[in-house]
This record gives C-alpha cells, structure tokens and sequence, in this order.
C-alpha cells in the first residue's frame, strides 16, 4: 500500500516529502529543546563575541558543502548539456565502426577520420519513406577554431528551429554561421584545410561569405560555420553532388554517381516507431550503422556509473569526515564560553536551557555554514559551467537541484544531530571551577 | 515566596576533592531568615567553596545544607537548579554578565528560561533595580561600562528575580573604593528593604564591618565567629 502510494506521486512530491524527511529531525530537535525558552538574545551574544572564530567556521563548513553540491550539480549540468546538445539527432548513420566515435564526431563536432558512406546508400536513406530529413555532412575545413560542416539547408533550418538573423544558403560559397562564432554577416573568408594546430592555410583558394546566423543552440554547432555540402565538396576538387545539367544544383536530391560520399548522414524519422525501424533497417553489417546519439549517451552514462557510483561514495564519505570535524570544531567552540554556561546553571538554568543555548548555537552555524555552502556551490557551478561551455561549446548550466537540496539538508541534519553531543557534554562540566575560570 | 522562612542550617558539611581529599568541613552553622552574614579568610581557606555548597553547586559534598526544610545535598541536580532559579540570587567577583547584551537584558536574564508567568515580573522588576542603582537602561552593551556600573548591574540580576537569598563571592574586590562603598549601601538597602538573607564572601573590612555576622574560615575549617 505504501509503496503505492509511493509511485504514484509526482517526482516532485517524492522529492518534496523526501526533503521534509531530511529536515524532519532538525524541526523536532529545534522544537523540542528549545520549547519554552528564549535562548536566542544568548546565542546572538556568543555568535556576536566569537564572531571571527564563528564566521571562519561557517565559511570552512560552506566550501566543504558548496564542494560537495558544486560537484553533484556540475556533473548533472554536464549530463544534461550533452544530452540537449545530442536532441536535434534523432539517428545518425555511418559506415560500421565505433558508435561513441561517430556520435562525438557527427554530434559534438569531433575532428577524426572516418569512412564514408557513397551515394546509392545516401539516397537509400534519403528516399526511404519513414525518412522527414536527411542531411549529409562534410567535414574537413576550418575558419580559425570554427570547423566548416558541409550539409543542407534543411538540416540548418531543423538545427536552429528555423531562428537565422540574415538568411539561409543560397550558393555552395555562402554560409551561415553559429552563434559563438566571430564573424559578422557579409564577412568572407578562405576556409583552412583541416583544423587545430594542423590546418594548413593557403590549401584553398574559394572565399566564403557569411550571410546568415543561427540561433544559440547550447551545441558544438555554435561554434560551426555552416555551409552547403556541395560547397565543401567542390573545394575539394570533388564532385558536387548533382549530374550536370540537372536541376537541383544546391541541396537534395543528390545524383548517387556524383555524390562524392559523407561520413555522417542525419536522420530525422517521422515517429519513434519509425526510428526505430530505421535503426533497425541501417544496421547492416559491413555496411552502414545506425544509432540514437541519445541511446550512446545513456551507455556512455552507464559504463562511466560505476565511477559515478564510487564517486557519490567518496562524497559521502567526505561529507561524513567533514561531520566528523564539524562536530570536533564544535567541541572546541564550545569551549569557548563554558564560563558562560557555568554562570547560566549557577543562576538555576535548567539543563535543557543549556541545552537549548548550545544546539541553537550549533545548528545556527551549520544552518548558515550549508546555506552559504549552497551559495558557493551556485556560484562555482556556475563559473564551471562557463568554463566547459566555452571549451566545449556545450551549454552546462548551472542549477541547484533536489539532490543537492537533499545531500544539503542531509548534511544539516546529520550534523545537527551530531551537534547534540556538544551540547550534552557541557551539562557533563563542573560548574564551580568554570565559574571561577 | 516572600513570606517563606529560610533559616540556613548547616549539618556536618564537607565538601571532598580530589581522591576523596576534605577541602572544607563545616560542622555546624546557623544563620536566621534575614541575617547579614560574612565570610572571610586568607585566600585558599574554602570561603567561595561554601558559597558555592550553599548554593548547591558543588557535587561531592557529604552533611545537610538546610534552607528552610529544604536540604540541598538531598537534592538532584534539577532541583537544586529550580531552588538557585527561585531562591538565590548570586553575585560574583568579575561580575560575569554577557558582554554583547544591554543592561535590562543582563539584568533580567532569568526571563530566557523563567516560566512564562513570571517573565514580566523579572523584567519589570530588573528595570525598577537599574533606576534605583543609578543605572541607564539604554540600548548600549554593557561591555562599555565601568567595573562600578557592571557590578550594579550583576546586583540587579541577583536581586529581579526576587530571591530570599542572596549569595555574593568578592562582590567589591574588582572595584575602587568608592565604587566598593557605593555598592556595599547599595546590596545592604536591597538586602534590608526586602528582607532577604545575605551572605557575602569577602576580604572587605568595610563591607564585612556592615553584616550582622562574620565567620572566619582557615585551611577549610570554621575558626572562628563575630557578633557584628
């Protein structure tokens, strides 16, 4: 009944009833001990006397805490980046060979080499009638550290939703360019051949012009100078795709014959049902191979959970460790105002006010120490996932989720438990020789 | 609670440190409801450990502390507490307020875990204390105050909450003469006006010459008594 219960709620309210779960002890602890009286003008006053040695100690707790929640929401952030960047790639088809390899090069913008795929297969796929979109691509070429990706027009206006300030392609030499990459419309530029440190500058000779750019996508075609295939093609000295004389001189249909061959041709299938079909179909032994770019990314994700799993483990174990020294930490802040205390009990305050004094204090500084740590967390995920964004071009953006709320407040409630121990060890203190100092 | 008699009487006190090691015997001690009574003695004579056994302090102690019917050594440590929270008000030598608070909320702080009945009485009660001792109440902290004013203000706080016992260890030993004597009127007046005993741990002649009894303490032992 229970575990019903369980399932059928919303992740959210799963979440959410987790959470209050975790804070649950720390609102019993706060209302328990603290139930008729007023410890806190006390503990503003012993915050306030021993405030260097109080902030040091909330700050040391709120980098421990922002590491552990900087972390955890980098990597989701990372996750979560890749897998958007890889959502416009329905399926990707390429000659046999490593699925990882071809999605990091057909999706992430990966300079390799690969095999290619010749025209009677290009246009098998193309004319297959579960088949909306199939765009091939061509790599080679580079504009400073943009790469130049061969394809179609339909391709661009599917990747970018349609969203070009200026306008799409209309010869094999325009171009339309993503949103990070430093050029303006109308800007023209003779394309390197081949990228990085190994492009060589002066191979060709056909200039490029930029007549339109695309929306940000959050992917490595942000940083992708697009133009028509034929246009790579012809560059190269190849064919361009269509039979002289024919109609079609940019974009599909392609001409097998002179269809010099693509590494990479993606595919947009109308439905799941058909996507399937079509992997299943393109899935040809010494032929072609077709994958979901999302499905790799989840196989990726499983093989890399066993670190993940041993990972979380140290981050526990860290966090556990940092409980450890937080509670040691408030052994000796304690001591700080045993006097204090002493006078309270030689005044006949009773030991739950003692009590309620020292926990409050305690919970005080771990209650700040975890909210500033999420902060910091924010804010190095932040600064991290521009890091990775301009590196890779992949968008990581940054935000606190339930699971940092939950190892947040888990931290806080362990902790806050633990600070019980403090507080009970002081009632242990003889009274008379801390009055006498 | 004013109207209740609490004569001290003191059985066979010993107060054991250390390997069971006596650091005071006290056979026998009187003091009625009401007495100024004043300890003295060389330093190390266990003057402050009587205080403290007479305020229920001290764990190892064997004998009878009688306030009233009340025997404090037959007490747990929550009732001695709930006694010291409303029959003593204690006074110390440093003075021991918190710093970072304003007088008022020195004065009053049994308010923070008094029951909530008698939070009122205390606070008014603290702030009528401060007027008469010549203390402002305003917001400043009471870090800022002479030893003269801290030590009124400790005064007022063993004295809000309406005590009938009043147990002070070296109340003017941290202050010059004038502040001594200003406060040595001030704690006999409080004391005389509402009738409370008062017993004051000092090596202050002037101040013990005020009390109605001084006893003298040697080496953990009663040595002798003076009728003031």
């Amino acid at each position: 009944m229970w575990q019903n219960f369980w399932q059928e709620l919303s992740t959210n309210a799963q979440n959410a009833l987790m959470a209050a779960g975790l804070v649950l002890p720390v609102l019993l602890c706060w209302v328990l001990v603290r139930r008729g009286f007023r410890p806190a003008p006390l503990v503003r006053a012993i915050l306030w006397r021993y405030r260097w040695a109080n902030a040091m100690f909330t700050l040391l707790i709120a980098i421990s805490v922002g590491m552990g929640l900087g972390l955890i929401a980098q990597e989701r952030g990372l996750r979560k980046g890749m897998a958007q960047a890889a959502d416009k790639f329905d399926i990707v088809i390429t000659a046999p060979g490593s699925e990882l390899t071809m999605m990091l090069a057909s999706v992430f913008l990966r300079a390799t080499d690969t095999p290619l795929l010749d025209g009677p297969t290009y246009n098998e796929i193309a004319n297959h009638p579960r088949v909306e979109l199939a765009a091939p691509l061509a790599f080679g070429d580079s504009v400073g550290e943009a790469p130049v990706v061969g394809t179609t027009a339909s391709f661009v206006t599917h990747l970018s939703d349609g969203r070009i300030e200026g306008r799409m392609f209309a010869t094999p030499y325009e171009a339309v360019i993503g949103a990070a990459v430093p050029m303006q419309i109308g800007d023209s530029t003779i394309p390197a051949h081949g990228r990085g440190a190994a492009a060589i500058a002066d191979a060709h000779a056909d200039e490029i012009t930029v007549v339109g750019r695309m929306a940000r996508t959050g992917s490595p075609w942000d940083n992708a100078v697009l133009t028509p295939v034929e246009g790579v093609w012809l560059v190269h000295g190849l064919a361009d795709g269509h039979a002289p004389g024919s109609e079609a001189t940019l974009g599909e249909p392609f001409d097998a014959e002179y269809f010099p061959g693509t590494p990479a041709v993606i595919v947009r299938a109308g439905s799941l049902a058909a996507a399937y079909a079509l992997r299943s179909e393109f899935t040809r032994e010494a032929e072609t191979m077709a994958f979901f770019p999302g499905a790799v990314l989840a196989n990726l994700y499983r093989v890399m959970g066993d670190v993940r799993q041993a990972m979380s483990i140290m981050a526990t174990v860290t966090q556990a460790l940092v409980a450890a020294s937080v509670l040691l930490g408030l052994f000796i802040l304690v001591r700080l105002f045993q006097r204090q205390m002493a006078l309270l009990r030689a005044l006949g305050a009773p030991g739950r006010f003692i009590f309620a004094v020292i926990w409050s204090y305690c919970a005080t500084l771990l209650v700040a120490g975890a909210a500033l740590g999420a902060v910091l967390g924010l804010g190095a995920t932040w600064v991290l996932g521009r890091i990775v964004t301009a590196r890779t071009d992949i968008l990581v953006e940054a935000s606190l989720g339930w699971t940092e709320l939950h190892l947040g407040l888990g931290f806080v409630t362990l902790a806050s438990l633990l600070s019980l121990l403090p507080a009970w060890a002081q009632l242990r203190q003889p009274v008379v020789s801390h009055l006498r100092g | 609670m004013a109207n209740e008699i609490f004569d001290l009487r003191v059985r066979n006190l010993e107060v054991l440190g250390t390997r069971d090691r006596s650091i005071l015997s006290v056979p026998r001690l009187e003091a009625p409801a009401g007495c100024a009574l004043g300890i003295h003695g060389p330093s190390g004579a266990g003057k402050s450990t009587l205080l403290f056994a007479l305020a229920g302090l001290l764990g190892q102690t064997k004998g009878q502390v009688l306030w009233g019917p009340t025997d404090l050594n037959r007490q747990s440590e929550r009732q001695r507490s709930r006694f010291r929270a409303a029959n003593i008000g204690m006074i110390f030598q440093d003075f021991l307020l918190f710093d970072e608070l304003g007088p008022v909320d020195n004065a009053a702080l049994q308010t923070l875990f008094a029951p909530h009945a008698r939070r009122p009485g205390i606070r008014r009660m603290a702030r009528d204390l401060l007027t008469s001792l010549g203390i402002e109440q305003d917001s400043r902290s009471v870090a800022s105050f002479s030893g003269g004013e801290r030590q009124r203000v400790a005064v007022a706080r063993a004295l809000a909450h309406d005590p009938m016992i009043v147990l002070a260890d070296e109340p003017t030993a941290s202050l010059h003469r004038a502040a001594a004597d200003a406060l040595t009127d001030d704690l006999i007046s409080r004391v005389e006006d509402r009738g409370c005993s008062l017993i004051v741990v000092s090596h202050d002649d002037r101040l013990l010459d005020r009390m109605d009894r001084v006893i003298s303490l040697e080496h953990g032992t009663v040595t002798g008594g003076i009728a003031a």
